[in-house]
């Protein structure tokens, strides 16, 4: 027997799932203030049975269910632990972190814009020499950046706070902001003038991920 | 002479997508399933999200195999998984 972890939320912002992965009930776990959300099953068979992108779009779907009705902080999918015990002891020792984390961000959630030259071959043509690639990669970089502030500017205060991360010749944005914002945010990003060559893609509303400090958990 | 154009709204597959002279902009959501895609679905679950370290052992009957890294099996987990399915021991991530 082992368990599957879904989420934390608050005890009072908790909208239970109706089904979880491979159509396993969803269980709680409390602790104080926080719930864990769980699944039994009689082994790991039992979620990694169909292949991993219907078990991820299963867990996603639960995931979304319980965030429509307040703050989660996710797990990694999968998570697994051995039973409710080792479940019960590991909030026991967590959940004030949780607990803090989620009250922070209760009304909060995360969009993302990835920013991302539209030719894929644009940031990887070959080069004649190591310099040269490295001085195009730059190049590519410091453009992204200079859109990404753009694009800061363009969502104005509806923003929170921003966090970024660049991987390759990609650029992912991620804004935190009130959960009643969300039509705000994409009204104003409507009015963007991507520059030629670039796309942006806007998605969301998700959990604010990268805003928590995941180390301290 | 250069003539300015309006900008051309798509909506596909549940997407608004936004062309114009220029470059692209699109949207998703994430309200129903099938109107984010895939790899958005699968970056989140996979790569967002409190992670707990540890180790995880790949045993074969009974024998322990070899030792990996939570953060090395996150992209073969399917595979990894199957074959700790297929043992006593159930798997692990724990702190």
């Amino acid at each position: 027997m082992s368990i599957l972890l879904y989420c934390v939320v608050l005890k009072s912002g908790l909208r239970q799932p109706s089904s979880g992965v491979a159509g396993l009930p969803v269980s709680c776990s409390e602790c104080n203030d926080v719930v864990a959300l769980f699944s039994k099953g009689a082994s790991a068979e039992a979620w990694t049975g169909a292949p991993l992108r219907e078990s991820a779009q299963e867990f996603h779907r639960a995931l979304q269910q319980v965030f429509t009705g307040g703050a989660i902080i996710p797990f990694r999918f999968p998570t697994l632990m051995k039973d409710e015990e080792e479940l019960w002891a590991y909030l026991q020792e967590n959940s004030a972190l949780y607990s803090s984390s989620l009250q922070r961000f209760e009304s909060s959630v995360q969009m993302e814009a990835v920013i991302s030259y539209s030719d894929l071959t644009s940031g990887t043509a070959v080069k004649t020499s190591g310099t040269e690639y490295l001085r195009s990669r730059q190049k590519h970089s410091e453009e992204l950046h200079v859109i990404a502030n753009k694009l800061r500017d363009c969502a104005g205060d509806v923003a929170r706070d921003w966090r970024e991360r660049s991987v390759q010749n990609t650029l992912r944005l991620f804004a935190l902001l009130d959960r009643n914002s969300v039509s705000e945010f994409k009204d104003r990003l409507r009015g963007f003038g991507v520059p030629a060559g670039l796309t942006v893609r806007v998605t969301g509303p998700w959990p604010v991920t990268e805003f928590l400090e995941l180390n301290k958990i | 002479m250069h003539r300015a154009m309006a900008p051309v709204f798509l909506c596909f597959a549940g997407f608004l997508i936004i062309m114009s002279t220029q470059g692209t902009l699109i949207f998703s959501d994430t309200s129903g399933g099938d109107q984010i895609s895939l790899v958005d679905i699968l970056d989140h679950v996979l790569n967002q999200g409190v992670i707990l370290r540890g180790n995880l052992i790949i045993s074969l009957a009974g024998v322990d195999l070899v030792y990996v890294g939570l953060d090395v099996i996150l992209t073969s987990v399917e595979t990894a998984l199957r074959h700790i399915a297929a043992t006593s021991q159930p798997p692990r991530q724990a702190t």
